[in-house]
């Protein structure tokens, strides 16, 4: 029984190599195909997502296992990239280190940005595929379900998952909720068309924002952002107007002074009827005055030094919870070692117990044909006499084979009571 | 000591014990049951609700984990089963509804409401420490329940009278409890309001509901207080109206204790709701302090006169003795009269 993992992660291998070798969801049936092909008794699983391209292979036979060459010439075949290109990239692992590294990918503790969530499906969603494509096995299936267990276990009992890390996600996600409860009935003002204003109004259309205006010195930017978000672009001329009717305004233009000052900002708002606003102030330098906070009670401004204050207090947040988590993956892997090596005895202490148990009935028969006079309240005497018998005989081995499972592999235990016990039948 | 305390002060003057018209029709057995049931059963709930709030508490200092939320649910849902039991034994002692039975059953039916939210809250809102807010006043609740009085405060001794007071009592009951639910929102409201101002969302710690939505609750709570407080009133004239017909009572003064202090009540959420609906441009946070003003000013002048009506230190006429035209008997004044055939 055998686990192998072979893996090019963000860790070692830049964009411009993990790109070559990674598999798309069109690319994945035709490559678990061409494996099965090649090799029809390996289970595989394929992983493969912006940060990471990995293949956990897994082989019940104890001869002829496929090694990390084996698969790098698998990657190079598929893709038909020259191996030079990533061999230096890839790293591979075996045995508890293989179970180990899935545990740790799946709990997020290899991602980029550590407790991101998007890992949990990348692994269900490659799971299920390698399923449907008749990839999976017995030991791949128990693997991967015990992986997406013990990820559900560090996210109950740790805070490795908890609070947001980027800019845009803390203002959305943390300000934006504490504020409002829905998003569906706001009308949201973006001011620039930058990169940050996308990502915040990625996040706002998460949460179910359905009304968007962007206004920006560049009409036509501010158009196709708008056309992006199913929003409206508004001339950068009708901005005051738009920031008194706003309930949720983001700003992120490259102005290098105040945009918005306290005046303009209370003329902006006098106009209409006070109802709770939220400004996100993603620009630096700021567009907005600090000072329009003191203006009314339901004005709610957010800088980006407070947004990366929060930011950098979850990410030491997450950080902390390293160890615990790092502590339930390692107990997890041993457990998980333990349970699949106990099931790696299972079918040799059956046919064990089935193997005894035979030879003492076909005994058991001889002796009823020679001694047919034997009543039956006799034969059931001697027949518990002999069940006592095999299983005193079989106590010892089948103990020590358990025990040795708990140890670790217990190979050579396996192959000698093969050899002691079932030589005939092996 | 305390649970002690609590049992032995109910061992005195418990309604087992000093409702004998009622002991009498019971067995010997039965009696000491219920008297047993009753004791145990308060200092188990308040101990509960107590140990929840310890809880939820506990939350908001050091975060959530799953432990510490489950023992929160837990204990305040063996207190308010605990609670329940109690008033049903209560109420079977006497064939009284705990609403009209005596001040006592009114505030730890007022408590028993406050603890049904909280749970909801708990199993609904799980991020929330709900415990922390609400409990407290279920708690305090609990604790004026032993010093208000335990008899019966206004003798119902026809159906009549009895649906009226049912009314009266009802009312009022759902009416403070939405009072002292908008009083927790607004609590929450201003927490956030702080946490936000000072730019922390304070999503590590603890969740609370957003502003939006503590905002609605409030605005709600205060909507549905305002009619059942102002029915709760009207009915109570009613009652004393009914009461002073048939049983030729000298009038209730207006400078009562009790009717002030409702009518001051009532008066603060009718102000409440006026600013609300009238004043457009009224903002969450000062609508919050208005309403935590009001609930402050509630729970004093509801739970004042009834605690110090019993001792003696005020006369009201819902105090000992002050609203029988003739001493009657304890049975007569518990069980209603049959309606002329």
């Amino acid at each position: 029984m055998n686990l192998l993992v072979v893996t090019c992660s963000h860790q070692r291998a830049g964009l411009d190599v993990r790109e070559q070798i990674a598999f798309s969801g069109d690319q994945l049936p035709g490559a678990y195909l061409m494996w099965r092909t090649e090799h029809p008794d390996c289970e595989l699983v394929v992983l493969s997502t912006c940060n990471r391209v990995e293949l956990y292979v897994a082989d019940e036979r104890d001869t002829d296992n496929v090694t990390a060459g084996d698969v790098a010439q698998f990657l190079s075949r598929f893709h038909n990239v020259a191996p030079d290109v990533f061999i230096d990239a890839i790293t591979s692992l075996e045995g508890a280190d293989a179970v180990a590294h899935l545990f740790e990918v799946t709990c997020s503790l290899d991602s980029m940005v550590l407790g991101e969530p998007q890992i949990v499906t990348q692994v269900k969603q490659a799971y299920a595929m390698a399923r449907d494509h008749d990839a999976c096995g017995p030991l791949t299936n128990f693997l991967f379900q015990h992986a997406l267990s013990v990820s559900a276990r560090v996210r109950s009992e740790t805070r490795l998952a908890e609070g947001r890390v980027s800019i845009a996600s803390v203002a959305v996600g943390e300000f934006g909720r504490s504020v409002f409860n829905r998003f569906d009935n706001k009308t949201v003002l973006i001011i620039g068309a930058g990169e940050m204003a996308q990502e915040a109004l990625r996040y706002l259309k998460d949460e179910g924002v359905r009304r968007i205006v962007v206004v920006n010195r560049s009409r036509d930017r501010a158009r196709a952002l708008a056309t992006e978000f199913d929003g409206e672009a508004a001339a950068f001329e009708e901005l005051d107007h738009w920031l008194g009717q706003a309930d949720i305004i983001v700003s992120a233009t490259g102005a290098d002074q105040v945009l918005i000052s306290r005046d303009r900002f209370a003329a902006a708002r006098r106009r209409f009827d006070q109802e709770p606003v939220l400004i996100l102030d993603l620009a630096a330098p700021r567009d907005f005055d600090p000072d329009i906070e003191s203006l009314e009670d339901d004005v709610f401004l957010f800088d980006i030094d407070s947004l990366e204050a929060t930011c950098e207090r979850n990410r030491r947040m997450r950080e902390s919870e390293i160890v615990r988590a790092k502590a339930i993956v390692a107990e997890q892997t041993q457990r998980f070692l333990q349970d699949m090596h106990h099931r790696a005895t299972g079918p040799v202490i059956h046919r064990l117990r089935e193997h005894w148990h035979n030879i003492s009935q076909a005994e058991l028969d001889r002796l009823y044909r020679k001694l047919p006079e034997l009543e039956p309240d006799h034969r059931r005497a001697v027949e518990a006499t002999i069940q006592r018998i095999v299983n005193k005989l079989l106590h010892p081995p089948l103990e020590a084979l358990k025990d040795e499972a708990r140890q670790g592999t217990p190979t050579g235990l396996v192959h000698a009571i093969r050899r002691l016990f079932l030589s005939q039948d092996s | 000591m305390d649970r002690l305390q609590a049992g032995e002060r109910l061992g005195t003057v418990g309604p087992v014990g000093k409702s004998r018209g009622a002991a009498e029709s019971l067995s010997n057995g039965v009696e000491v049951l219920v008297e047993f049931l009753v004791k145990v059963q308060l200092s188990c709930f308040a101990f509960s609700y107590l140990a929840a709030f310890v809880c939820d508490a506990l939350r908001l200092v050091r975060g959530t984990t799953p432990g510490i939320r489950w023992a929160a649910m837990l204990f305040t849902a063996a207190g308010l089963l605990a609670q329940t039991i109690w008033l049903i034994v209560r109420s079977r002692s006497d064939g009284l509804p705990p609403l009209v039975r005596s001040g006592q059953d009114w505030l730890l039916v007022l408590a028993w409401l406050g603890a049904v939210m909280c749970l909801i809250l708990q199993v609904t809102h799980r991020a929330v420490p709900t415990g922390a807010f609400l409990l407290p006043a279920v708690i305090l609740l609990i604790g004026a329940a032993l010093f208000a009085r335990e008899e019966q405060a206004v003798v119902l001794d026809t159906v009549v009278l009895q649906r009226w007071g049912m009314l009266h009592a009802g009312t009022l009951a759902v009416g403070i409890v939405c009072v002292l639910a908008a009083c927790v929102a607004a609590l929450m409201y201003l927490i956030h309001y702080r946490r936000l101002r000072s730019h922390a969302s304070g999503a590590d710690r603890i969740r609370l509901p957003s502003l939006e939505q503590l905002s609605a609750i409030n605005r709600w709570m205060v909507t549905t207080s305002v009619p059942l407080l102002t029915v709760g009133m009207l009915t109570g004239f009613v009652l004393i109206n009914q009461m002073r017909d048939t049983r030729h009572l000298a009038p209730v003064s207006w400078a009562d204790p009790v009717i002030v202090t409702t009518l001051s009540v009532w008066l603060l959420m009718v102000i409440v709701l006026g600013r609300m609906i009238l004043i457009r441009r009224q903002s969450g946070k000062a609508l919050a302090q208005l309403t935590l003003l009001s609930g402050c000013f509630l729970v004093v002048t509801v739970l004042a006169p009834m605690m110090l009506s019993e001792g003696g230190a005020i006369r009201t006429f819902h105090g000992p003795g002050a609203n029988s035209a003739e001493p009657q008997p304890a049975n007569a004044a518990v069980r209603p009269k049959e309606p002329p055939r």
